[in-house]
C-alpha cells in the first residue's frame, strides 16, 4: 500500500456515529436559521464599511504630513512595522551599523524596524530567512519555543532549535562588540542548511 | 436564492458529510466536535451561497471552510488554554492496527501540514491545485508535503513508502 492508500483508508475508516447524519443536518438547520437576517447583514456591513472608511481618512490626514516630512525615507515603503530601503547602505547611515545578505541568496530586502534594528530577509534555497542586527539589549528576534537543542557556532556565538506549537524555529545569536546579530529561519529548514548560511554570512 | 433551496442543499449535504466530517475528526480528534465543526462547515455554505461550478469544486469549498471552521476552534482553544480530548482511540477495532496508526500520525501533524495532506492525499488535489486552494505558492505547497511526508515518516517508523 503506497503513502496515499494508507492515508486514504486511515481517513475512510472514521465514520460518523449512528443518527449524526439526522443530527447534523437538523443542527445545521436550526443554527442557519439563527444567523443574522440579511437585511440585518446589509445594515451591519453598510456601518461597518462607513466606520472603516472614517477611521481611514482621519489615519490619512494624520499620518500624511509625517510621511511628508521624512526625507531620509524617500525611498522606503513601511511594510508590517518596518521601513523597507532599497540597499543596505541605509543601516550605515542611519544605525552605523554593517549588515548585508551573503552571496548567491535570492529576493533579498533590507529594512529597518523601531528606527534601532537591522533586517534583511532572503531566500537562500528553498528557505526564507531573516538577519538582524541591533545595538537595543535582550532579545528582538520575537521569535519564542522551548529549546530542544543547542549547537555553538565558531563565532562564539549558538544556534538554538526552538519547538513552538510543533514547528520548529532555528534561531542563531551571536555579538560583535555592542551590536547583537540573529539570524532566523522558520519554515522548516534543516539544520546544516542553517548552519551553511550562518558560516555564509559571518565568514567563518 | 435558487441554487440553494433545501433540495440543492440536501443532495449537497448527502454528497458531502461523510467526507467533511472526517476531515473535522482529523483536526479535532473527536466526534462531537467533529459533528459541531462539519455543521458549521455547512452553515458556511449557507451564509455564502457561492457559486460551485461542479461537484469537485463543491467538495474543495467545503473542505476549506471545514478547515478554517477548525482552526478557529483549535485557535480559541488555545487562547483559552484548553485541549480537546484526545478520543482517537474510541475508532473501533476492526479498523486495524495500522490505520489507527497512521490516522493518529496524521492527526499529530501541525495544521499547515495537515492542510496539505488532506487535499493533496485524500483530495487528490495536484501541488498546483493544491497551492490555488490554500493561496500559497506552489513551492511552499511543495516544501510542506515535503516536510509532512518526513513527519509521517517519522511517525510510523518508515511504513509510509
Amino acid at each position: 500500500m503506497n503513502e496515499s492508500e494508507m492515508i486514504c483508508a486511515a481517513l475512510d475508516a472514521v465514520a460518523p456515529a449512528p443518527g449524526a447524519r439526522e443530527r447534523m443536518l437538523e443542527n445545521i438547520e436550526k443554527k442557519a436559521s439563527a444567523e443574522i437576517r440579511p437585511a440585518d447583514r446589509r445594515l451591519r456591513r453598510a456601518i461597518l464599511t462607513a466606520c472603516c472608511l472614517c477611521v481611514l481618512i482621519s489615519g490619512s490626514i494624520a499620518l500624511i504630513p509625517r510621511f511628508l516630512d521624512r526625507g531620509e525615507a524617500e525611498n522606503a515603503s513601511t511594510l508590517t512595522g518596518y521601513v523597507v530601503y532599497d540597499s543596505p547602505e541605509a543601516f550605515k547611515a542611519m544605525l552605523d551599523l554593517s549588515l548585508d545578505a551573503p552571496e548567491g541568496v535570492e529576493q533579498v530586502r533590507y529594512s529597518i524596524g523601531s528606527e534601532k534594528i537591522a533586517c534583511v530577509d532572503f531566500f537562500a534555497g528553498e528557505h526564507a530567512y531573516f538577519l538582524l542586527a541591533t545595538r537595543l539589549e535582550g532579545d528582538v528576534s520575537g521569535l519564542y519555543g522551548k529549546t530542544v537543542r543547542t549547537v555553538p557556532l565558531e563565532n562564539g556565538g549558538s544556534l538554538a532549535r526552538l519547538s513552538a506549537d510543533g514547528e520548529t524555529v532555528w534561531k542563531a545569536v551571536w555579538s560583535d562588540g555592542d551590536v547583537q546579530y540573529c539570524l532566523a529561519n522558520t519554515d522548516g529548514a534543516e539544520e546544516d542548511e542553517v548552519l551553511a548560511v550562518c558560516r555564509a554570512v559571518t565568514g567563518k | 436564492m435558487p441554487e440553494f433551496d433545501r433540495e440543492r442543499f440536501s443532495e449537497i449535504y448527502e454528497r458531502n458529510h461523510p467526507w467533511i466530517y472526517r476531515v473535522c475528526f482529523a483536526y479535532m480528534k473527536n466526534a462531537p466536535d467533529a459533528e459541531d465543526c462539519t455543521e458549521d462547515a455547512f452553515v458556511r455554505l449557507l451564509d455564502a451561497r457561492p457559486s460551485l461550478e461542479d461537484e469537485k469544486h463543491e467538495r474543495a469549498w467545503l473542505t476549506v471552510a471545514a478547515m478554517n471552521v477548525c482552526r478557529d476552534r483549535l485557535r480559541r482553544w488555545r487562547r483559552r488554554r484548553t485541549v480537546p480530548e484526545d478520543l482517537a482511540e474510541q475508532l473501533p477495532d476492526e479498523d486495524g492496527e495500522e490505520r489507527r496508526e497512521v490516522l493518529d500520525a496524521v492527526m499529530r501533524l501541525p495544521g499547515k501540514y495537515k492542510d496539505v495532506v488532506v487535499l493533496y492525499y485524500y483530495l487528490g488535489y495536484k501541488s498546483d491545485e493544491v497551492a490555488l486552494v490554500l493561496r500559497e505558492s506552489p513551492s511552499t505547497v511543495r516544501n510542506r508535503l515535503a516536510a509532512a511526508r518526513r513527519r509521517l515518516r517519522g511517525a510510523l517508523g518508515g511504513n509510509a513508502e
